[in-house]
């Protein structure tokens, strides 16, 4: 199968299940939301070292909670109680700190993890609750309580309770390039692809990663290591993956809330990045035993 | 979709005070017609059969259902919706005090007015009062400490005295003015008011928040904490026009004088009065 003269391997991609949370920041302008955002996904991208995987998701949503400019993220880990550890660290140090924002759950869910019912403790006693009643509610049924921490520029208005739902991490696919200028420019085609879905964060730098990493070391206390059947300059000491026009590889990492919107996300950036001097597109796998989903290439293109 | 149970009070009934607790969701709902008919109810001293009051009109046959109307005027009627915990009793006319005394669900709406002491005691579920409500809305039921501990009320008239008397929890929203002593020793919740104040708003609170969208004369035991905009507040006004009560576009970009107290008690309450726009 070929795209745009870009191979399409006869692969599938390994993705697993994780624990999702979305967070809406909102402040005065959608600078400040975007600073905030910004400072609370970095160091977010990947549970195997930063605890949790997380990133800005699709386009600013068009109405927010307390009617201001707002970017959501998505947050992903392993666990709900490791889920709530990273949302209490990174609203507590990073959106709070922030200018003028506030910080609202965005993923309705029958389970819980507390957040701002943690982070209240900071007013010292001035915090104030604030609860939208059931039956006020939209939709009606979902109680929400808000806690107003006093700040120096005014209060800190944060959700006492985030929804978390099962995601799917660790979808993939590898742009293999005959260049890295070539395979570098494929892969922020697809970036700018896959930023416009919602539901679908890709939490590496720019969207992409250079260090795809295998399971396992020669070093025993490793987890993972260098991915080096696709490191170019192993082509030699290594049993390579890599055809001898390839010069470089990069790697799309994809988190979604649900296996379809990772499905649709997947789909979008493999055709935006095949096209000139990307010379094949392949995708990551543990031989199918270790991911309960299998993202299968080819069908997603016909 | 099933129509409501509907009951029709007869012309003959009589101007008689009627205890109508039993006219409530909990009570009525999945009761075949003729058990409907025989609920009791007091008319003065007399007991009497609800089917002696009303004419009772089921358009679909005995379904199961806890969606009930009832048609008149009830001005003379104290305690319609009492205890409801679940379903939806629409009232088409006025009633009497205590409408909605003991809620802890569903919802009650009222057409026309409602006497004094509605949503007495109220522990959740939704009360709403198309017209006026009168003294003592949302008061704590006899000998209790606390007032309103859950739920809401959205008035869209105005309301008389001592309104959420020793509140704990909960929205209460008057449309129009309410009278004097409004939220005294409220202990939190939220108040809004988009028409007067009454004078000595939240006399003796400890906590909670009193929102004035109009004219008000805090007393001198609150103290004055600046002006600013609150944009939490824009997640109560959605609530309140989703539920269909209009508010000025003016208060989303508002500016609040933030006074905090009662300073003679815990002093942790505040009353948030509207001054101008960003």
């Amino acid at each position: 199968m070929e795209i745009d003269g870009t191979f399409i391997e006869d692969t599938y991609a390994e993705a697993f299940s994780m624990r999702a949370a979305r967070v809406l920041v909102t402040a005065d302008s959608e600078r400040w939301a975007g600073i905030a955002a910004g400072v609370m996904t970095g160091f977010a991208t990947s549970v195997i070292g930063c605890g949790c995987e997380a990133g800005r998701e699709g386009p600013p949503p068009p109405s927010t909670p307390d009617g201001r400019p707002g970017v959501r993220v998505l947050l992903f880990a392993r666990t709900a109680d490791a889920l709530q550890d990273q949302l209490v660290r990174r609203i507590g140090q990073c959106v709070m700190t922030a200018a003028t924002t506030a910080c609202f759950d965005d993923l309705p869910s029958e389970e819980t993890v507390r957040v701002g019912s943690v982070l209240r403790f900071f007013g010292d006693g001035h915090q104030v609750g604030k609860v939208l009643e059931p039956s006020l509610a939209s939709p009606p049924g979902r109680r929400r309580r808000f806690w107003r921490i006093p700040v120096m520029d005014g209060e800190f208005v944060v959700e006492d309770r985030f929804g978390v739902r099962k995601g799917v991490a660790g979808g993939n696919f590898v742009i293999l390039g005959a260049s890295p200028e070539a395979a570098l420019a494929g892969a922020e085609r697809a970036v700018a692809a896959i930023r416009a879905v919602p539901g679908v964060i890709l939490p590496f730098p720019g969207g992409l990663v250079r260090s795809g990493s295998k399971v396992g070391s020669k070093y025993k206390t490793l987890v993972a290591s260098t991915n080096d059947p696709y490191c170019p300059t192993l082509r030699a000491s290594v049993t390579t993956a890599l055809p001898p026009e390839v010069a470089a590889v990069y790697e799309i990492v994809i988190d979604a809330l649900t296996i379809e919107d990772a499905e649709r996300a997947t789909a979008l950036g493999i055709r935006a990045a095949c096209g000139p001097g990307v010379v094949r597109i392949s995708a990551g796998n543990y031989g199918g035993k270790l991911g309960k989903h299998l993202i299968k290439l080819r069908p997603l293109l016909r | 979709m099933s129509s409501p149970l509907t009951l029709r009070l007869r012309p003959d009934a009589g101007g008689l005070p009627v205890d109508a607790g039993s006219l409530s969701a909990d009570r009525i709902a999945g009761l075949p017609l003729g058990e409907v008919e025989r609920l009791p109810l007091f008319a003065g001293s007399r007991r009497v059969l609800l089917g002696d009051l009303f004419e009772v009109a089921d358009k679909d046959g005995g379904e199961v259902r806890d969606e009930i109307a009832i048609e008149g005027d009830l001005s003379s009627f104290a305690r319609i919706g009492a205890g409801m915990s679940r379903g939806r009793l629409t009232l088409r006319g006025s009633t009497g005090a205590r409408a909605g005394t003991g809620m802890s669900g569903g919802t009650l709406i009222i057409d026309g007015s409602a006497g004094p002491y509605a949503g007495e005691g109220m522990t959740g579920g939704l009360l709403r009062i198309r017209g006026g409500a009168g003294d003592h809305l949302a008061a704590p039921l006899p000998g209790a400490r606390r007032g309103m501990n859950r739920g809401a009320i959205l008035v869209e008239g105005s309301a008389g005295e001592m309104a959420a008397l020793r509140m704990r929890r909960g929205t209460i929203v008057i449309a129009g003015d309410v009278g004097p002593g409004a939220a005294c020793a409220m202990l939190a919740g939220t108040l809004v008011v988009l028409g007067r104040l009454g004078a000595g708003a939240g006399a003796l609170m400890r906590r909670g928040t009193i929102v004035a969208l109009g004219p008000a004369d805090p007393l001198p035991v609150f103290l004055d904490a600046g002006r600013r905009a609150y944009p939490f507040l824009n997640i109560f006004y959605d609530a309140i026009e989703a539920a269909g009560i209009r508010l000025p576009t003016v208060v989303r970009r508002g500016l609040y004088r933030r006074r905090v107290g009662d300073i003679s008690d815990l002093g942790k309450g505040e009353i948030l009065t509207l001054e101008g726009t960003a």
